[in-house]
């Protein structure tokens, strides 16, 4: 082999090869990048790094003037929930059900002379969406204290845009805890006086949340010829909020997503097409590199020809003189996807301090299918090479 | 092994192993060709040739190398050395293929050809007589059935070619090959079992 390689490594270019490689080293480097960013990011767009969107939903239907000129309330038939219960998404469906009675509450801080109050209306969802845990979340028929979730921007709302106007002191998460509301509960000609006390805030839910027990108790109380069954709103747990089953089915049920939830699918839409452009774009480079290297290939077995026709008419097989083309093929190739990796790697090192900040918990993926990708990647262009070299050769 | 070249032109000829064969024509008239005909190099012609009774047209690429690695050695008339190996490395291309022969071998024949301190000069700074011999000897370092060599000695003088007579006619006697040998004019001093005319 040495010899053939003498006689054919003749009018080699060393120019047209460091091209090459260089015009690879930056298709491959786009590539893997590509493929390792989208990795590396992945967590974070199917929420399990957790920053980007939580993974419940709040569904309500659409209030329409009709509606609201007729008085008539959304709401969601027993059908519809099964339906959307039965869909690959949803993991876990649960309704609000809401007070039915009249509520008014009253807080009284005397020692910073406080006294307000309003009309409040209670919901209630299944506790396993609650994203507060307490041990005084309970109610048993007969207690006198109610425990209340308050939304936690109540309290900003509070603290923020209430209390500066008002010369009201700002407050704690914890201070609130120690704070009693009185409750007034009337209806079908009954009333009642409770204590409420908020345990917790929730980030998730957007509504004044009492237990489940609570709200059944006092509509059996309250309000027992009203029709309990309506459900006006549902929240849902999903496997994966980026899926983009969700926003299809919800805009072809018209069905409305609380909150901005789905802008992360949106977020992560994007994501997806600016990485299959990073991809397109590294793929379009590598082929076009590849070319040049066939062209340059070409070029010099041109050269070489008389070389070759020599070689074959003492013996020498095609297969035999094709052999170092496409073993220099494979060689650049391979140093290609050597340096393409090594450049991953320092700029990975460098974006993924970035990403940690971003989301603290989350876990890079590894490089496994960055170099599995650039090593097929290099396979494949060199056994589509060495197909075209043998067939020149010929 | 090959026993047997037909050519079935308008004027046939056979050529047998074993046997020595000169083909004689002015220049022009197509000696060249034949040889390349016979090897299967070119097939512009109306007729047949036969190795074997079998067309050479019929051999597959890969059949034909073995052809020429162990059946068929040439010393072409344009010689198809590699001007940047040596001369060594010139024959050797060849012999490595087969490992036909040892390198003491080799540098013995470079020896008796009066070529032994070319052995490691490249091939494009020797005159074209020695590149003839260095061709010559490359033909001599494969197995074949055949030798076939175009105008082998039109650039040496009688004494080279006297060397040369001497070392196919001995390498014949051992390995019992048949010899066609084409000629302008001056031939190769061997004894020839039949002389044609094209």
């Amino acid at each position: 082999m040495r010899l053939i390689w003498k006689v054919l490594r003749q009018n080699l270019s060393i120019g047209q090869l460091i091209g090459f490689i260089i015009a690879n080293i930056i298709g491959l480097t786009i590539i893997v990048l590509g493929v390792q960013l989208y990795r590396d990011i992945q967590p974070i767009l199917s929420n399990k790094a957790g920053f980007m969107r939580p993974d419940f939903m709040v569904l309500t239907k659409p209030v329409s003037t009709l509606d609201a000129i007729s008085g008539t309330k959304p709401a969601f038939e027993p059908e519809e929930i099964e339906e959307l219960r039965q869909q690959p998404f949803v993991e876990q469906l649960g309704t609000f059900t809401a007070a039915q009675y009249r509520i008014y509450g009253q807080l009284v801080v005397k020692s910073y002379g406080i006294d307000v109050g309003s009309d409040l209306f209670f919901e209630a969802v299944p506790d396993d969406f609650i994203d507060v845990e307490s041990e005084e979340w309970t109610f048993t028929p007969g207690d006198t204290k109610v425990p209340i979730i308050v939304p936690r921007t109540y309290l900003n709302l509070y603290n923020f845009g209430y209390a500066p106007t008002s010369d009201f002191p700002a407050i704690s998460e914890s201070m609130v805890n120690k704070v009693v509301l009185n409750l007034t509960l009337w209806g079908n000609g009954r009333s009642a006086q409770l204590k409420g006390r908020i345990i917790g805030f929730s980030s998730r839910i957007n509504t004044i949340l009492v237990p489940q027990t609570f709200i059944e108790w006092s509509n059996a109380q309250f309000a027992p010829y009203r029709h309990q069954g309506d459900v006006s709103r549902l929240i849902l747990r999903v496997s994966n909020p980026t899926d983009e089953r969700i926003a299809t089915y919800c805009k072809e049920h018209e069905l409305n997503i609380e909150g901005d939830n789905l802008n992360a699918s949106k977020a992560s839409w994007l994501m997806r097409i600016l990485v299959a452009v990073v991809l397109v774009i590294g793929l379009i480079i590598c082929f076009l590199a590849a070319y040049v290297l066939m062209l340059s290939i070409f070029l010099l077995m041109q050269r070489n020809q008389e070389a070759i026709r020599n070689l074959k008419a003492i013996g020498y097989t095609s297969h035999y003189l094709a052999r170092p083309y496409q073993l220099l093929v494979f060689l650049t190739n391979l140093v290609s996807v050597g340096f393409a990796m090594l450049i991953l790697s320092f700029s990975r090192y460098t974006y993924l301090k970035y990403l940690i900040g971003l989301a603290p918990d989350l876990r890079p993926a590894s490089l496994a299918v960055a170099w599995l990708v650039a090593l097929l990647f290099a396979i494949v262009l060199s056994a589509f090479s060495a197909r075209v070299i043998y067939r020149s050769i010929r | 092994m090959i026993s047997d070249i037909h050519i079935g032109f308008s004027h046939p000829m056979h050529f047998e192993r074993g046997k020595n064969y000169c083909v004689e024509a002015a220049s022009g008239i197509g000696k060249s060709s034949l040889l390349h005909f016979i090897g299967g190099f070119r097939s512009d012609y109306i007729g047949t040739i036969t190795l074997d009774q079998r067309d050479i047209r019929d051999f597959t690429p890969r059949e034909r190398a073995r052809l020429y690695r162990t059946e068929l050695a040439y010393v072409f008339q344009n010689l198809r050395l590699f001007p940047n190996l040596t001369a060594f490395e010139n024959v050797q291309i060849v012999n490595q293929q087969t490992s036909f022969r040892s390198e003491e071998e080799i540098r013995a024949l470079f020896e008796q050809v009066g070529l032994s301190d070319k052995w490691d000069q490249p091939a494009q700074i020797l005159s074209w007589g020695q590149q003839q011999r260095v061709a010559f000897l490359r033909a001599l370092c494969q197995p074949c059935s055949f030798l076939l060599m175009d105008e082998p000695v039109s650039h040496l003088d009688d004494a080279n070619a006297r060397i040369m007579a001497d070392i196919v006619t001995r390498e014949q006697t051992k390995r019992g090959f048949g010899i066609v040998v084409t000629s302008l004019g001056k031939t190769l001093p061997i004894h020839y079992d039949q002389h044609l005319q094209l």
